[in-house]
């Protein structure tokens, strides 16, 4: 005898692009459940994405909806601004927000997404150290920032190199520094010979490298600021951001029973410790493509997540395929994309191609594609990312795909998913 | 609808029991004919092939490829508001027996005619009553007619019985093939305006029909209680369609000028010491072999059953109180009872009586065999010589022994 | 439990997959030139000896639109999934995200483009010299299929069924002005009811396997008399209609009964447990003919029920199958343009639990049996044959009888045997259409 299913009550926490995902997922298998969609933030859902563009002047503040208003008035779903989660009680299977007040639900989404890690200085005066990861730290900013200003920034990851990139793009004789204790540029991103191209590419607009050391101290100098670097050197600053990292936005979670480890753990249907408590995006730890267990706080990682979350919560068993390293960066008008395994290991084979600044580098373990990147060449990372979850092996047409990766790429992914399908 | 024109009241035409049928289904006016060719009542359905060919008759006509689906689209012209005609004999009411349980189950009032024939095997295409005794328990009304005339009244009556918003049942209307479906008798053929009156009650627009505008389920899937509430209402119906049979029998009279005695034929009864019981045209011959010992003293009586489904049972009781014996004149056979289907039927309505009484089987007229007047003169001798408590088989074949 | 409706593209472009010329780049330099960038890819790779096409196939739930940061992809209820170039940062987590192809990332404006089908007159389809693009008219299915399902969910049906499936699909086509006709068998659950309730809102008539046929004739002649057009639809199974329906079968359409009965074939009494039936593909197990060591599945091939009717001289007779639902819709339209004759459709139905196949693998049983010729999809028009979809170059018979446990213990040479009489059974119906193209 099948059970007639009742209406049920998703709650979701956070409303970025996990969330969203998991609205999205859930409106299209159970419309008649009602969801509850929580934003700690007092604005329209966005993403943190945005932040450098907006900075950048590439894009305003009307044009960065997730989603239209008429979004939320379809379905039985609810958004609702400013609610801040400060407790979760899964026996009683509520959450507490801000207010006080509980909300019950049938089934929970942790998709808080991340914060800035604080870095570890000095910092006697109590100086303002700014963050990059929420509209409001832009707009504190840009509050900031006058003619001529002074920005330090903490950190070459991803964050602070587009958030240098944006001060560049801004002009108005803002003078940047970046503060890295790599050796290079984009760590994790990058292989170190990809990652110089970078840098000089930063050097050449006017932006300073300070690689191989970090800040240990802040303090108030004259009219401005100062930073005491680990070489000894000081650096003179207006405004200082931190972008030494981000972190799961895990604090409000501490004493409910939920397992977190880099981030809230979950498996691969997106289930926590916690039962029909869920996670998905930034605040996740779950498997990547090759199976070991990491935080990914990457966009199409964060909806493919959202989207698998909220079908299980749906009840609808499905597995998140796991998280594959992707990302895609533009500096200067100068794109570059990775998709898979940046760092070669012995076994492996790397085929490269070169044509001017035109550049493309691919990893072979035996015949199977783990990993590309590409310089200031079109390719299609969908295509080759499908080629490395699906361990297809492309190493019998590595030429083809060096030399046309967009095509090569589309066509052995277009047969191989006419196999799958 | 444009019946040819009929003459006046009393128009009296010599026809065997075939037209005698073709002609009362005629002036029903039904929606729908469905045939299947089986002697012997093929000639009734080729007389209303006729009349609609001449433009009397104004139906829907189907030549099916078996009775099976000559029943089945008769069924369905009814479910969907009609009124419908068919008839078959002996094997073909045997291969329709799946769509003839489905009829009744489903309450549809469909009426059919059974020119009666024995069955096979061995293979035979002769008169017999096994075709019908063989669906007795099919849950239809099953009418018996003596006669031509009756045959033609008694559809008549079939379509009242029928489309009774209290009985809403399939009615088989059953005459002795050849003896009755080939024999020609004056028969008085009623007027059209005559008959229109007396089916007046009854129409479309009394029972549930199929219609897009009020969508019903036809042949729902029934179980446990609610099942068990359909043949409830079912049996309730047949019990109904027993007493109004013997109110329609006044009516008819009174539109017609005949009557029949409702369920069962009352012959010669008042002052009898022994009862036959029969049915269907033999009933002719044993009025006969009655009348003729009469003048010899004996007091015998015949009770006709003109309903064999539902079966009498208490009128039958009430002629049979009292008497010394009660012979039953069967022309089929029960297998495993070791007798006639009627004299089952005899045999345990008289378990209703406070005083036993001698009972005789009589089993003849198989295959056609003729019945003859002097056989049936044994047989109430015999009658009376067993309530006089003379000892002898309680099943006598006729002509057999 | 009712699922929502996607958005319905109303058209869209089909790509015959590697069928494009050497050489040929028309489709993508024509889309250059009407939208400032390639969003189609022509895939021109001589390397390879391949030569195709590929573009955004709009997905339902399209995973370019969940990754993008600033709303600027958005699935339209028309269906097109556009991309507003206003909106775009050029982050490239659309191009992450799409492992179709589909999202071309812009180098030199550091934007992301897409198909938007040009908004439903694409520039590509209009270059393309060899009819390799088309651009396929999707929303006749919504226009077609657009009466409310008229029977209730949660009927008792294996999950998975493709006769469920094509049943309700059947009566949105049809709408409401109609009687349905069902007989014991799988299916007749949508039209029986269960005690006093319902399963369905039309007028419904569960008959006997023996007169389903039979019991239309008396209601559709009936309707018919009272002035109503009403359409008389069966839809009963391969047993009622092959086996012990038959005659009642044969006996309407020889008198041209103005009804449409549609065969749902699953190749065996499904409802029973398992039994053959005259349908029944050969060398297929059963519970009646098993495996052993004496005996190995049906010994006898299928009857072919459709090619029996067309020969009756019916007005229409189909057969279809819901993996090819174009094909499907377009032959009800057909069988129900018929007013005053008899139209058949037999549809091939998948059941993938008598067939020992997974839950979900119906349609694709039923696409691989088209593609395979072990069922030929054609028509008879009024006794004019037509192949309706066209099977040029077969796949092999493996890629059919490998989806199903039934066929699970046939040997290499009785799978060839198989194929090559799906082969003869395409080719019988090919002659057929040579014969009789023009009757």
């Amino acid at each position: 005898m099948s059970a007639v299913a009742r209406a049920r009550h998703h709650v979701i926490v956070g409303a970025g692009t996990a969330g969203l995902s998991a609205v999205e997922a859930i409106r299209r298998a159970c419309p008649d459940d009602a969801v509850t969609l929580l934003s700690a933030e007092p604005d329209p859902p966005y993403s943190p994405t945005v932040l450098p563009h907006l900075l950048a002047g590439r894009i305003d503040e009307t044009r960065i909806a997730l989603r239209p208003e008429a979004f939320f008035a379809r379905g039985r779903c609810r958004l609702r601004l400013g609610a801040a989660v400060t407790a979760l009680d899964a026996e009683r299977r509520q959450v507490r927000l801000g207010d006080g007040a509980a909300l019950g639900y049938d089934t929970l989404l942790l998709a808080s997404g991340s914060e800035s890690l604080r870095p570890a200085l000095e910092n006697p005066d109590g100086v303002e150290l700014l963050a990059f990861t929420r509209l409001g730290d832009l707009r504190a900013l840009r509050a900031r920032l006058h003619d001529g200003a002074r920005v330090a920034v903490l950190g070459a990851g991803l964050i602070g190199m587009e958030l240098a990139e944006a001060l560049v793009h801004r002009g108005r004789g803002i003078h940047v520094a970046v503060i890295e204790q790599e050796r290079q540029v984009l760590p994790r991103s990058f292989d170190a010979e990809l990652a110089g191209e970078i840098a000089a590419l930063f050097e050449s607009r006017g932006v300073a490298l300070r690689l191989g050391r970090r800040a240990t101290a802040l303090e108030r100098a004259g009219r401005g600021v100062a930073l005491t670097l680990s070489d000894g050197r000081r650096e003179p600053a207006d405004v200082v951001v931190a972008c030494v990292g981000v972190g799961p936005r895990a604090g409000f979670l501490a004493g409910s029973g939920l397992a977190v480890g880099r981030g809230v753990l979950v498996d691969r249907r997106m289930v926590t410790n916690l039962p029909d408590v869920y996670a998905a995006g930034d605040v996740a730890e779950g498997p990547s493509a090759d199976g070991t267990p990491g935080v990914h706080p990457v966009l199409p990682t964060a909806a493919g997540q959202g989207r698998v979350a909220g079908l299980n919560m749906a009840g609808r068993p499905v597995e998140h395929e796991g998280w594959l390293p992707a990302n895609a960066f533009n500096f200067f008008g100068r794109v570059a994309v990775t998709v898979g395994a940046t760092e070669i290991r012995p076994e492996w084979a790397s085929l490269a191609r070169t044509r001017g600044r035109a550049r493309g580098r691919l990893l072979f373990a035996g015949a199977r594609l783990v990993g590309a990147s590409f310089v200031e060449v079109p390719v299609d990372p969908g295509a080759l990312g499908w080629l490395i979850r699906q361990g297809v092996p492309a190493r019998e047409h590595a030429e083809l795909l060096l030399a046309r990766p967009v095509e090569g790429a589309r066509w052995l992914a277009a047969l191989s998913q006419r196999e799958v399908a | 609808m444009t019946t040819g024109a009929l003459r006046p009241a009393a128009d009296v035409r010599v026809m065997d029991g075939n037209k005698a049928a073709a002609w009362a289904v005629l002036l029903c006016r039904p929606d729908l004919l469905a045939s299947y060719p089986i002697s012997p009542q093929t000639p009734l359905l080729e007389q209303l092939y006729k009349f609609r060919a001449e433009g009397r008759l104004d139906a829907e006509t189907v030549e099916v490829e078996g009775e099976n689906s000559a029943l089945s689209a008769a069924v369905g012209a009814v479910t969907a508001g009609g009124r419908a005609f068919t008839a078959t004999s002996s094997m073909g009411l045997m291969f329709m027996y799946d769509a003839y349980l489905y009829a009744s189950g489903q309450r549809v009032p469909v009426v059919m005619s059974v020119a009666t024939r024995e069955q096979c095997a061995p293979h035979t295409v002769s008169s017999g009553q096994q075709d019908i005794m063989m669906v007795k328990e099919g849950g239809w009304v099953q009418l018996v007619a003596e006669s031509c005339q009756e045959i033609l009244d008694s559809i008549l009556v079939a379509y009242r019985l029928a489309e009774d918003p209290n009985v809403q049942l399939p009615v088989n209307v059953c005459y002795d093939g050849y003896y009755l479906s080939h024999l020609s008798e004056p028969v008085g053929v009623p007027t059209q305006e005559a008959v229109d009156r007396f089916l007046a009650a009854v129409g479309v627009g009394k029972r549930p029909v199929l219609s897009t505008e009020a969508p019903l389920s036809f042949g729902a899937f029934v179980l446990g209680e609610l099942y068990a509430e359909y043949r409830y209402k079912h049996c309730q119906a047949m019990q109904r369609a027993l007493d109004l049979a013997e109110s329609l029998d006044g009516e008819f009279q009174a539109a017609f000028g005949r009557a029949w005695g409702g369920s069962i034929e009352a012959y010669r009864t008042e002052d009898a010491e022994v009862l036959l019981v029969g049915t269907g045209s033999a009933c002719g011959t044993l009025k006969v072999a009655i009348d003729h010992l009469r003048q010899e003293g004996v007091r015998a009586g015949l009770a006709r059953i003109r309903m064999f489904r539902p079966f009498p049972r208490r009128r039958l009781a009430e002629l049979m109180r009292g008497r010394r014996a009660v012979g039953v004149l069967d022309r089929s056979v029960c297998f495993g009872w070791n007798s006639g289907h009627l004299y089952v039927d005899v045999r345990a309505t008289a378990a209703d009586l406070e005083a036993r009484m001698p009972l005789v089987n009589f089993i003849g007229g198989l295959a056609g065999a003729d019945i003859r007047r002097e056989m049936l003169e044994d047989a109430v001798r015999t009658t009376v010589a067993r309530g006089r408590g003379e000892p002898g088989p309680e099943v006598v074949w006729l002509g057999l022994e | 439990m009712a699922t929502a409706a996607l958005p319905v593209l109303r058209d869209t472009l089909a790509i015959d997959f590697g069928a494009c010329p050497p050489g040929c780049r028309a489709c993508a330099e024509a889309c250059a030139r009407a939208r400032t960038v390639g969003r189609i890819t022509a895939l021109d790779l001589p390397e390879v000896a391949f030569h195709g096409a590929v573009t955004c196939g709009q997905c339902g739930e399209p995973a370019c639109r969940d990754a993008c940061p600033t709303g600027a992809i958005v699935k339209e209820d028309a269906g097109v999934v556009r991309l507003s170039e206003t909106r775009c940062v050029g982050c490239g987590a659309c191009a992450i995200a799409c492992v179709w192809g589909g999202i071309t990332y812009d180098l030199g404006r550091g934007r992301a483009a897409k198909c938007d089908t040009c908004d439903g007159r694409p520039a590509c389809v209009e270059a393309c010299p060899t009819g390799t693009l088309s651009w396929v008219e999707t929303s006749s299915l919504a226009r077609r299929f657009r009466h409310p399902d008229p029977f209730t969910p949660g009927v008792g049906l294996c999950p998975g069924c493709a006769a469920e499936l094509a049943f309700r699909l059947t009566f949105r086509l049809i709408g409401e002005d109609v009687v349905v006709f069902g007989a014991p068998g799988c299916a007749v659950m949508l039209v029986t009811g269960l005690n006093a309730s319902a399963t369905t809102r039309l007028p419904a008539v569960t008959g006997l396997m023996t007169n389903v046929p039979s019991l239309m004739t008396g209601v559709v002649r009936q309707l018919r008399r009272q002035g109503r057009r009403t359409r008389c639809v069966a839809f009963v199974g391969d047993g009622t209609t092959a086996d012990v329906g038959f005659q009642a079968l044969s006996g309407a359409a020889e008198r041209g009964e103005p009804v449409l009965y549609i065969c749902y074939d699953n190749e065996g009494y499904m409802n029973t447990g398992v039994q053959r039936s005259s349908t029944t593909q050969q060398g297929a197990r059963t519970m009646t003919t098993p495996v052993g060591s004496e005996r190995s599945g049906k010994a006898q091939a299928a009857k072919d029920v459709p090619l029996l009717m067309a020969f009756h001289g019916v007005a229409y007779v189909a057969t279809a199958n819901v993996a090819f639902l174009e094909d499907f819709a377009a032959k009800l339209e057909r069988a129900l343009a018929v007013e005053d004759g008899f139209a058949y459709l037999h549809l091939y139905s998948p059941c993938h639990v008598g067939w020992g196949a997974p839950m979900d693998s119906a349609l694709e049983i039923a696409r691989r049996a088209v593609e395979t010729r072990v069922y030929p999809l054609w028509e008879a028009d009024h006794g004019r044959f037509r192949i309706t979809h066209p099977v040029a170059r077969p796949r092999p018979i493996d890629d059919f009888v490998e989806l199903m446990g039934r066929f699970r213990h046939l040997g290499p040479a009785e799978r060839a045997a198989l194929g090559r009489a799906a082969d003869e059974r395409y080719r019988r119906i090919e002659a057929l259409c040579a014969a009789f193209a023009d009757v």
